[in-house]
């Protein structure tokens, strides 16, 4: 099969699948005690305001009707209307997109060359004192929980060194210097955990390369080991890595509501958190939506992405 | 540092709001007090915007701009400086002072009341206010179409109308004790006619324009709302050359920015309280959140329908440990469901309720009374706590309590949605509660003990009763005590409509002693706000009421350097 074909049928199997999550999202929801207008309003609301909410909104409707009028809007491309913010999802979501992928894209940057830095490093010198050294930092950094590291990092650098402003976000393209010190810490937040678990991937995995019977012969060759290292094994390492970075967008997206959260950065993990809490349907909905599309994207990057790297792996 | 409890708490959104709006000193509502602080006087200010900008730090995002929409207690503060009403309250809460208006209004008889406006007053794109802006920002919050926030806050208004160029009449559906101090907070801004109608609601809510020292810039919801100076405002130009509001979500992270100079001003969350006292480079306040905390006994409920029952739940507890177990400095015991401020203000005879309705603890007395009521201790207590430290501390001390004398206890903690859904169902033997009522016993009283079933149109099928008296009114109905409930609400209604403040005080002396004879709830604290702000900041001061802190009719600010 060709690759053309590949991709094709693999979209179109998407399909289905964000019918499922848009479904199950849907039922979750409302499944969720407690009722939005009556959150958003609080005690004593107005009860015309109330009454036009859930006029406006379709509150009143039952939950089949509610279902069918959301998936024939999506269907047209529309997201909805956030009832708390009171303007269209795709807006909400197109403002708060920026910072968002800027910090998931970043610590991607910094994670991955990183981890596969310090894989191969401790691979290379197994049971030695440099691997220790990396197991350590990998487990510290697995272990560590991010709002805890997010609180210590302010604390410390913002806090007692100032060195850095502790919280806010301003566009790279807007003020490049600024946005830089807005996003050191809460990239390096995002990306630790990312990176002890790469890192740990990429050592393991190399581990097992190195062993194998072609890196022996390589070796009796007399192929340089710093070409061992880099051309053949790590090659053949990545392929578990690979599988590990696409699904690691799902482990992104939590982080990002809590990296947001204690950084201020107006993103879309904010966002999806505080429409979560006032049961601003469409909103979590259509967020779910894109992360879920960002999700299955990536892991059909990652397969397209296995062939590339091993030619044995074909499209079928 | 995440604080669901922030989240869940309802004052912070709509009742916080009633409490800046009504947070004035109602207690002298009817009376004159006209500006007569230091600082700036009408057109008498030495401001020329260059003088910083002043930055704060706020926790929640905005989701619209226009304060006839808002339902926000932190933009009701920072729409102050993009609007004006028709008065504003005095920082210390002593009153009212013109501020739209030339002077206060003139009663003419006890449902109409007349205005003049000044003449010198400039919206932000250049108009002029007249009293047909007046009349249509009140026409438009009151048409239920418009379904604006603010109508249940306005409904003692039948109509405002433009009774001349500059004179507005008000016509009342009844005579309102918080009249003025309503019409001096943002529940009462005055809009441009022109540009609101033009713009439409929601371009007015992203691009707002009103006549206040600040003029709007531009927002992100979830980031900052930036203002600049106003040079043509109607009391002379600011010092200040802008505000800048920035949504910190986290108050610790707020704090932080706060003590390195990344924000001006700040709240302090009560773990850094300690802390803050030793930082050189900021000065601190603490003023009343004019709020009430308690657990509510459920009156439809056995054992809780019994009064006695309900009373021997006050010797079980000791109330300074559930005020201990709740919040650690930020807080005070309230009497008569009401914060200590509130009684100081009106002066009641708390003391005296205390000895009559706040026994010491005694388990012996408290297991006494429950086996007179018949009930033993052989039952089992429901405490329903919405989710955060405070509410389950309370609960977590009540529980322990309960348990001491042999009564069985469980805490459920759920999140808003659930908590709510719990106060229309009434599933629930207790269950923690709180308001925030302003500085006058009409904002507790009113809003928490009076009859629903009265309200014009009875009350809604959605709900069992009212939850913050326990659904007495309800749970009495029909039996020789509806009398006196009904006297109770009665009390309350008429307290609203009662101009004199002599007998308002009779009445709500009464309303509290019916109130607390019935026990309904445990009342254990009312809240604090703790705030911080950079010494380079001059000449400023926050506290409890004011309005437009930064530049008013009392105080200047700036910022050195």
């Amino acid at each position: 099969m060709g690759m053309g074909r590949y991709v094709l049928r693999r979209l179109v199997q998407i399909v289905p699948v964000l019918f499922g999550v848009i479904t199950l999202t849907f039922v979750l929801m409302h499944a969720l005690p407690g009722d939005p207008v009556k959150i958003y309003l609080g005690l004593e609301p107005s009860q015309e305001l109330a009454d036009e909410l859930i006029e406006h909104y379709g509150f009143d409707q039952p939950l089949y009707v509610q279902y069918v009028d959301h998936l024939t809007r999506l269907l047209q491309g529309d997201l909805g209307r956030s009832f708390t913010h009171r303007q269209p999802v795709s807006s909400l979501m197109l403002e708060r997109m920026g910072p968002t992928v800027t910090l998931m894209g970043l610590s991607y940057l910094v994670a991955l060359p990183t981890a596969i830095a310090l894989g191969v490093y401790g691979a290379a010198r197994h049971n030695r004192a440099g691997d220790h050294a990396s197991r350590i930092v990998g487990l510290a950094g697995i272990s560590t929980p991010n709002f805890w590291l997010a609180l210590m990092l302010i604390y410390v650098v913002a806090y007692e060194f100032q060195l850095l402003p502790a919280s806010g976000y301003v566009s790279p393209l807007e003020n490049p210097v600024q946005s830089a010190k807005l996003l050191v810490m809460p990239v390096a937040t995002l990306a630790t955990a990312q990176m002890a678990l790469l890192m740990r991937m990429t050592r393991s995995s190399m581990i097992e390369e190195l062993r194998a019977d072609y890196i022996e012969t390589a070796r009796a060759y007399g192929i340089p080991e710093r070409r061992v290292l880099y051309r053949h094994s790590l090659r053949n390492a990545l392929l578990p890595l690979i599988t590990i970075v696409g699904l690691q967008l799902s482990f992104l997206l939590s982080g990002s509501v809590i990296v947001e959260e204690i950084f201020a950065i107006p993103g879309m993990g904010r966002l999806f958190f505080d429409s979560l809490v006032v049961l601003d349907y469409s909103v979590v909905i259509g967020i779910t939506l894109f992360f879920a599309v960002l999700f299955l994207i990536g892991v059909l990057l990652t397969d397209l992405a296995y062939a590339y790297i091993d030619p044995r792996i074909r499209y079928d | 540092m995440f604080n669901p409890d922030d989240r869940s708490d309802l004052n912070r959104r709509r009742f916080i709001k009633s409490m800046a709006i009504i947070g004035g000193a109602s207690l002298f509502a009817g009376c004159s007090s006209g500006p007569d602080g230091p600082g700036v006087d009408d057109n008498d200010a030495a401001g020329d915007g260059s003088g910083g900008t002043f930055v704060l730090s706020t926790p929640n995002e905005v989701e619209t701009l226009d304060p006839r929409m808002n339902s926000l207690a932190w933009y009701s503060t920072a729409a102050h400086y993009l609007f004006d009403g028709l008065l504003m309250m005095a920082p210390d809460g002593s009153g009212t002072a013109p501020h739209l208006l030339e002077n206060h209004l003139e009663e003419a008889d006890e449902l109409t009341y007349v205005g003049t406006l000044r003449q010198d007053v400039q919206f932000h794109d250049e108009s002029e206010l007249t009293a047909e802006d007046v009349a249509y920002s009140f026409g438009w919050m009151l048409d239920p179409d418009n379904a604006s926030p603010n109508q249940a806050d306005l409904d003692f208004i039948s109509e405002v109308e433009a009774s001349g160029e500059y004179e507005v009449t008000f016509h009342l559906e009844y005579p309102f004790a918080l009249m003025e101090t309503v019409l001096a907070g943002m529940n009462a801004p005055i809009v441009p006619q022109a540009a609101a109608e033009e713009m439409g609601e929601e371009e007015f809510g992203v691009n707002p324009v009103g006549t206040g020292p600040f003029q709007f810039v531009e927002a992100e919801s979830a980031s900052h709302l930036q203002t600049e100076v106003f040079e043509d405002y109607f009391l002379g130009t600011p010092r200040l050359g802008g505000l800048e509001y920035r949504i910190i979500p986290e108050a610790e992270v707020g704090y932080v920015e706060l003590t390195t100079g990344g924000v001006h001003q700040s709240s302090i969350p009560e773990t850094l309280l300690d802390q803050s006292e030793t930082e050189d480079n900021i000065d601190t306040t603490r003023y009343s959140s004019f709020n009430y905390r308690g657990l509510i006994l459920n009156c439809f409920e056995e054992p809780f329908d019994d009064a006695r029952v309900r009373e021997a739940m006050h010797y079980v507890v000791n109330y300074d440990e559930l005020l201990s177990g709740s919040v650690d400095q930020l807080g005070k015991r309230n009497w008569g469901y009401l914060p200590q401020e509130v009684i100081d203000l009106w002066d009641f005879p708390y003391e005296e309720w205390e000895e009559e309705y706040y026994p010491e603890q005694d388990h012996d007395q408290a297991v006494s009374m429950l086996e007179d009521a018949g009930v033993g201790t052989d039952f089992e207590v429901d405490i329903l706590a919405l989710s955060g430290e405070k509410w389950m501390g309370m609960s977590v001390v009540l529980q322990n309590e309960l348990e001491q004398i042999g009564v069985d206890a469980s805490v459920r903690e759920v999140g808003t949605g659930e908590w709510l859904d719990a106060l229309d169902t009434g599933e629930f033997d207790v269950c923690t509660y709180g308001w925030g009522g302003g500085d006058d016993p009409d904002g507790y009283y009113y809003y928490m003990f009076r009859d629903l079933e009265n309200d014009e149109g009875g009350m809604s099928d959605d709900v069992v009763g009212n939850a913050s008296a326990g659904y007495i009114h309800q749970a009495y109905r029909g039996t020789e005590e509806e009398e006196t409930l009904q006297r109770l609400d009665g009390i309350i209604r008429d307290a609203r409509a009662t101009l004199d403040q002599d007998e308002r005080f009779d009445l709500y002396v009464e309303a509290a002693e019916i109130m607390q004879g019935y026990y309904p709830a445990i009342p254990i604290y009312a809240g604090e706000t703790a705030v911080g702000w950079r010494t380079e900041v001059q000449d400023y001061e926050p506290t409890a009421f004011g309005d437009q802190e930064v530049f008013n009719h009392w105080q200047e600010a700036w910022i050195e350097g």
